[in-house]
């Protein structure tokens, strides 16, 4: 079925579901997206897994006298099947207790942005365009060094389009298209194998830079070989964009209102305080058409805002579902998404201000540091304090008398957020890596951090 | 399904592809939580499609739609095998796979009760219970949760060697969690789960487990103290035995990890190839880590794989030797394997299998002490740890770090003052090979859907972990 035909499904199936709603004395939102999708995975430069998937979701929500509610995803797209999630729906926000501070469904009229996000040439394209963009990693990562072991990775092509409508009359249709991919590669010489990675993205197909990528990560992996045992303590470290990103999810996660409302944050009650140096300014700017998290709308309907969310260290806005936001006695701003199946209020399209350093010159101006390029399995160990753990992985470098003298093996590192971030300078050059196991994608420049706590060996 | 299944392996056959095969894939959820007296969330999900997966040319072509209609048969296959031809120009050696035996069956997983049978109001009302047996701790419980959810999972299975499986699962999961504020801010929760239907909301127990865990927030939030750094005996009870062993055994010893498969997002394994069949120091003597998905009633339970293979017991660990993989047909076949372990498993209908664990646990010492009473009497000195908080691993899953909600000083054979915010952090075959003491009973515990793998999309698997309470020898401890 093309995906027109899926759209004018969508459009009828929805109609019928708000009608039957409203005949029962309810209102109804809903969400729905449909796409095809081209997905890839290879390893040690051939290609695993290659795949089309038609995907398609509804999620309907119910809600009865304002304050009870229920709701449903289903993929089931016959009327039949959605019919009865319906009447399930329906019988189940009748019986639930009311929420006195469920704000109900949204009224007021929504001012939702015009954004371009779809790339409308990749309708045509097909499983060998996505081969020939993997080709040009691997070409491009085997072609740097005789040690370059194999290139591994992903990459992912979806389009189609996002439909949101409620029985208040609010009404959204938006073409989407999200190109992103994992470069991992690997070098080996005498036995000892040396990874680096990158995670990156585009919304146009032409511009996804497979090539000049793999060539970065293969060069990282080369200088990553021979790596020394380094000592557990405080360093000065430089973090690469990919771990900075690692550490603003955490950051991200702490605001939002789950976490909040839980007294589960170290950020709790924190609003207007400095938390962290004042170099550190993070903005949720979700209609910057270069963000790749750019949306008009979130999943309760609510038109996309920016805000900040740190400014100058000053903890400045959460991020609130529009319950947590009134029992919060606060705003939401439409920063409501789904992350692996659970709903969840987060500054999606995460972008730091940039510094004045480029990276060059904080390594020049590094005596004795490392230089961390990327994290692995960041944790919050203790979350009211902002305590977190996690690994180096693909590429930790030492810093001596202003240049990089070779690479470290892996380390752990535990410290707390707000110290991690004490004393700190922004670099000026911005990337959008992208935490693929969450689908966060964030703008971020380096940051050189004073003192940096690496705990035990790998 | 028989149908489907049958027109669309001859439709790829016709194509002229060396193997084929058709997977429907669906699950109903029913999610239920009362949150501070009030219900957070009432959900259900339904998701069901069909994936079609052929071999061409010596490489695979995967396709997938939710859209169960014979006019769209043509179309997924034929996107299948576009995939195989692309694919194939990008490949090193044709892929090939075990031979496996030819089965036909249908199975339903055991349960009493169909929990989508029983009205919303009773559920509630159970969850509501256990949130006022919390709230009745007074206001120093500042978030109360109660939550169940339930699962059932279809499916059905064909390929063109003559395999066709019919496989229905249902599984129940509880969880409680109380957060108090005093002179510290701390949770206690737990969650379970097993491959049962709604009786084992009974076996779970709603009063009893909020009313533990309500009191122990409190004790933590009040009396409970910091470890100091210390290297000590460490004991672990079934649940966080269970994931330390999912994550410093269970995630090492799966074969595309190994292979280097999963570089890309969870990283590699310090269990290379060259440690298979060479007796492999994994651990002490006493450590017998057994993968069983044949265990009725667990979370890991299954009796086929979701590529049509018979699961079965086997050992990874054997009295301290590393003794074998998690494999599926494919990767079975490249170690020079005759047959898969059954160990490939999928979480949507449009993703492609993985190698996934099941249900991995410890095995008990027949000749240790009874129980956990019996074990601490046994122990001069130490901390005995319960249930995770936080955990974190390296890429090759040797450096772990775990946190525990809540432990107890030991002292003389006896248990002491209560500790919060409790680290322990080793390397896996140093810390398998303190392993000194375990007990008779035992038990394994469901995780729940929690284990993630897999790129650019990340899977979701349901996983039983546990064994008996065991004792570690000089383990690093500290506070965070």
């Amino acid at each position: 079925m093309s995906l027109d035909k899926q759209k004018e499904l969508i459009i009828e199936l929805s109609e019928l579901a708000l009608k039957r709603a409203q005949d029962s004395g309810c209102e109804a939102f809903i969400n729905a997206s449909i796409g095809k999708e081209y997905v890839t995975r290879f390893s040690n430069s051939e290609i695993l897994q290659n795949y089309t998937d038609l995907c398609r979701e509804i999620a309907i929500t119910v809600i009865y006298k304002d304050k009870q509610r229920a709701n449903s995803v289903t993929n089931d797209l016959t009327k039949k099947g959605i019919l009865n999630i319906l009447d399930y729906l329906i019988s189940t926000a009748k019986i639930v207790p009311p929420d006195p501070k469920y704000p109900g469904l949204i009224k007021q009229k929504q001012q939702y942005p015009s954004l371009s996000l779809n790339d409308p040439k990749v309708s045509n394209v097909g499983p060998d365009t996505i081969v020939d963009k993997v080709e040009e990693a691997i070409v491009a990562g085997e072609a740097v060094d005789k040690r370059i072991e194999g290139v591994s990775g992903n990459m992912i092509l979806s389009n189609g389009f996002c439909f949101f409508v409620s029985s208040a009359g609010q009404e959204l249709f938006y073409p989407t298209t999200n190109i992103n991919s994992t470069i991992n590669i690997n070098a080996l010489e005498h036995g000892e194998e040396s990874r680096s990675n990158s995670t990156f993205g585009s919304r146009i197909l032409s511009k996804l830079g497979m090539e000049k990528e793999a060539k970065e990560v293969a060069e990282r992996a080369i200088h990553g070989l021979g790596a020394k045992a380094i000592d557990t303590g405080e360093y000065e470290v430089i973090l690469d964009h990919q771990a900075v990103n690692e550490l603003l999810c955490c950051i991200g996660f702490a605001t939002s209102s789950r976490f909040i409302i839980n007294n589960n944050s170290f950020l709790t009650d924190k609003i207007g305080q400095q938390i962290f140096n004042e170099k550190l300014t993070l903005i949720n700017n979700p209609h910057n058409p270069e963000h790749l998290a750019s949306r008009p709308i979130d999943d309760e309907g609510l038109a996309t805002q920016p805000f900040p969310v740190v400014e100058n260290g000053v903890l400045k806005n959460y991020s609130c579902s529009r319950l947590d936001a009134a029992r919060l006695g606060t705003k939401a701003m439409g920063t409501c998404f789904t992350i692996l199946g659970q709903a969840l209020s987060y500054p999606f399209a995460g972008t730091m201000k940039a510094g004045t350093y480029n990276k060059e010159e904080m390594i020049s101006e590094t005596k004795n540091g490392l230089l961390i390029t990327n994290l692995h399995y960041v944790n919050f160990v203790n979350p009211p304090v902002g305590s977190i753990t996690g690994m180096t992985k693909d590429g930790l470098f030492i810093i001596k008398g202003g240049e990089i003298i070779g690479s470290a093996k892996n380390m752990r590192f535990t410290d707390v957020i707000p110290r991690i971030l004490k004393e700190i300078e922004v670099g000026k050059e911005l990337r959008q890596p992208i935490i693929q196991v969450y689908d966060i994608k964030s703008i971020v420049a380096p940051i050189k951090v004073k003192n940096f706590r690496l705990t035990s060996k790998s | 399904m028989e149908d489907f299944i049958a027109l669309s392996l001859k439709k790829a056959e016709s194509n002229g592809v060396d193997f084929a095969e058709c997977r429907f894939f669906g699950y109903d959820i029913e999610q239920i939580m009362v949150r501070n007296g009030q219900i957070e969330t009432l959900k259900r999900t339904k998701d069901i499609g069909y994936g079609f997966r052929v071999l061409k040319n010596g490489a695979w072509g995967f396709a997938s739609t939710a859209i169960i209609e014979k006019s769209t048969l043509n179309e997924i296959v034929e996107a299948a095998i576009k995939e195989a031809e692309a694919t194939s120009r990008r490949i090193k050696r044709p892929v090939e796979l075990t031979e496996e035996p030819i089965i036909k069956d249908k199975y339903v997983t055991p349960f009493k009760i169909d929990p989508f049978d029983i009205e919303i109001e009773e559920k509630l009302e159970i969850l509501k219970k256990a949130d006022s047996i919390m709230a009745e701790k007074g206001d120093i419980i500042k978030v109360r949760e109660n939550s169940m959810d339930f699962v059932k999972i279809y499916l059905d299975y064909g390929n063109s060697e003559g395999t066709l499986i019919s496989e229905q699962e249902l599984f129940s999961g509880c969880n409680c969690s109380a957060t108090a504020i005093a002179n510290d801010n701390q949770n206690r929760n737990i969650g379970l789960y097993e491959m049962r239907g709604y009786e084992y909301i009974d076996m779970f127990d709603f009063e009893k487990t909020s009313e533990q865990i309500a009191s122990e927030a409190i004790i933590l939030a009040t009396e409970a103290v910091a470890p100091k750094p210390q290297k000590t005996t460490f004991i672990l009870e079934p649940y966080q035995l269970g994931l330390t062993i999912h994550e410093s055994c269970g995630h090492p010893s799966e074969l595309d990890r190994v292979l280097g498969w999963e570089a890309d997002f969870a990283g590699t394994s310090f269990l290379t190839l060259d440690k298979l069949g060479t007796n492999y120091q994994y651990g002490s003597e006493k450590v017998n880590l057994i993968c069983d998905p044949t265990m009725p009633n667990v979370l890991g339970h299954e009796k086929y794989d979701h590529e049509g293979v018979k699961t079965k017991k086997f050992y990874v660990v054997k009295e301290g030797i590393f003794n074998d993989y998690q494999s599926n047909r494919q990767t079975a076949k490249l170690i020079g394997r005759d047959h898969s372990n059954g160990n490939a498993r999928i979480d949507r209908y449009n993703r492609f299998p993985l190698i996934r664990m099941s249900n991995l646990y410890l095995e008990p010492d027949p000749e240790g002490p009874k129980n956990i009473n019996e074990l601490i009497a046994e122990t001069k000195e130490g901390i005995y740890g319960i249930h995770w908080k936080s955990h974190s691993i390296d890429d090759k899953r040797l450096n772990f770090q775990f946190a525990v909600q809540i432990a107890y000083e030991i002292k003389n054979g006896e248990l002491g003052k209560p500790l919060k915010n409790t680290i322990y952090q080793a390397a896996t075959p140093e810390f398998w090979g303190g392993l000194d003491m375990m007990t008779r009973e035992w038990k394994v515990e469901g995780h729940g859907p929690v284990c993630g793998k897999g790129a650019p999309y990340c899977q979701l698997m349901w996983v039983s972990h546990g064994g008996p309470w065991s004792r570690f020898q000089g383990v690093n401890i500290f506070s965070g």
